[in-house]
């Protein structure tokens, strides 16, 4: 009878054993999604170099020149394949529709077609700001829209 | 013989249910499991995205905010606040959504030499709403504005 209960034992922990491992597989098994948080820096770190004391900090003309140097950003990933998408676009606040200047994106275009049948991530956000560029309007929206690949990586 | 097997059902009566008890707690043992882990896999779908839900640091919001207010035209908006003055703050809440998955709304308050006013979209979603203060002084004007959002503002 003994012998019958020390091989039930074994059993249960065996069970019990496996139940934990599979509970912890289930719950880290996948990696974190931060491509919320990557988005949100990408976009404070855009609207910090592009806005200084309420006023754009470059003429709107020359910002798509140089943009990624100019504002310290980096889009190189341990991927060959570009993992980011940026696209800026500039609206006059008072008729919100209007656009006051060419936008432009830096990036990876390709992942703006792929964004409605994959999982990308995409978020977009918009700011006001001053603009003391001359014949331009003096407010605009600057909209941010920043896709994110990283699936691999996050999902 | 009748009496023999009475005996032996009799003593192994015993056997039986201790038998019983060990198989009630195995099932038993396999059915938390079972719900633990059903449980593991199903209440925690979301949990591995990772988002900033503290919109007291939305950089955005602030800067869009401060930007505003380094206009004087603006700031003389808010101290003679009227229709279109309120029209025009309307217009700087509805560039700067709350949250990402959950798009949300800024409200402001403004309060100028004790008057108080309170300025938002009023987009009537909000079941349970969270708030979110950030306090930005200038002259005699004091603001106010909190974020709400559908249930959550991630």
């Amino acid at each position: 009878m003994e012998k019958i209960l020390s091989v039930y034992w074994f059993a249960i922990l065996l069970i019990v054993a496996g139940g934990i491992v599979a509970m912890v597989l289930i719950f880290y098994g996948k990696p974190y999604d931060v491509r919320e948080l990557e988005a949100n820096a990408l976009m404070n770190q855009v609207a910090d170099c592009i806005s200084t004391d309420g006023e754009m900090a470059y003429p709107l003309s020359e910002l798509e020149t140089n943009f990624l140097e100019n504002c310290h950003i980096n889009f190189k990933t341990e991927n060959a394949k570009n993992q980011f998408y940026l696209a800026l676009n500039f609206y006059d606040f008072n008729n919100i529709g209007a656009e006051v200047a060419k936008g432009f994106y830096e990036g990876n275009p390709n992942l703006k077609g792929d964004l409605i049948a994959s999982s990308l991530f995409a978020n977009e956000k918009s700011f006001y700001v001053l603009n003391k560029d001359g014949e331009q309007p003096k407010e605009i929206v600057v909209k941010m829209l920043v896709i994110i690949d990283k699936n691999g990586e996050n999902a | 013989m009748e009496k023999m097997h009475r005996i032996i059902l009799k003593n192994r009566k015993g056997q039986i249910g201790e038998t019983m008890t060990w198989v009630v707690a195995t099932l038993v043992v396999i059915a938390v499991l079972g719900v633990s882990i059903v449980f593991t896999k199903t209440a925690n779908p979301f949990s591995k995205e990772i988002y900033s839900y503290d919109k007291e640091k939305d950089f955005l919001a602030s800067l869009s905010v401060t930007n505003f207010l380094s206009e004087n035209t603006n700031v003389n908006y808010l101290e003679n606040l009227d229709k279109n003055s309120e029209l025009k703050i309307e217009s700087l809440l509805l560039t700067m959504p709350a949250g990402t998955r959950y798009k949300g709304e800024w409200s402001l308050d403004l309060e100028n030499s004790g008057d108080s006013e309170t300025i938002n979209l009023n987009l009537k979603y909000l079941l349970f709403p969270e708030f979110f203060n950030i306090k930005i002084e200038k002259s005699n004007l004091k603001l106010n504005f909190w974020a709400k959002c559908p249930t959550t503002c991630k």
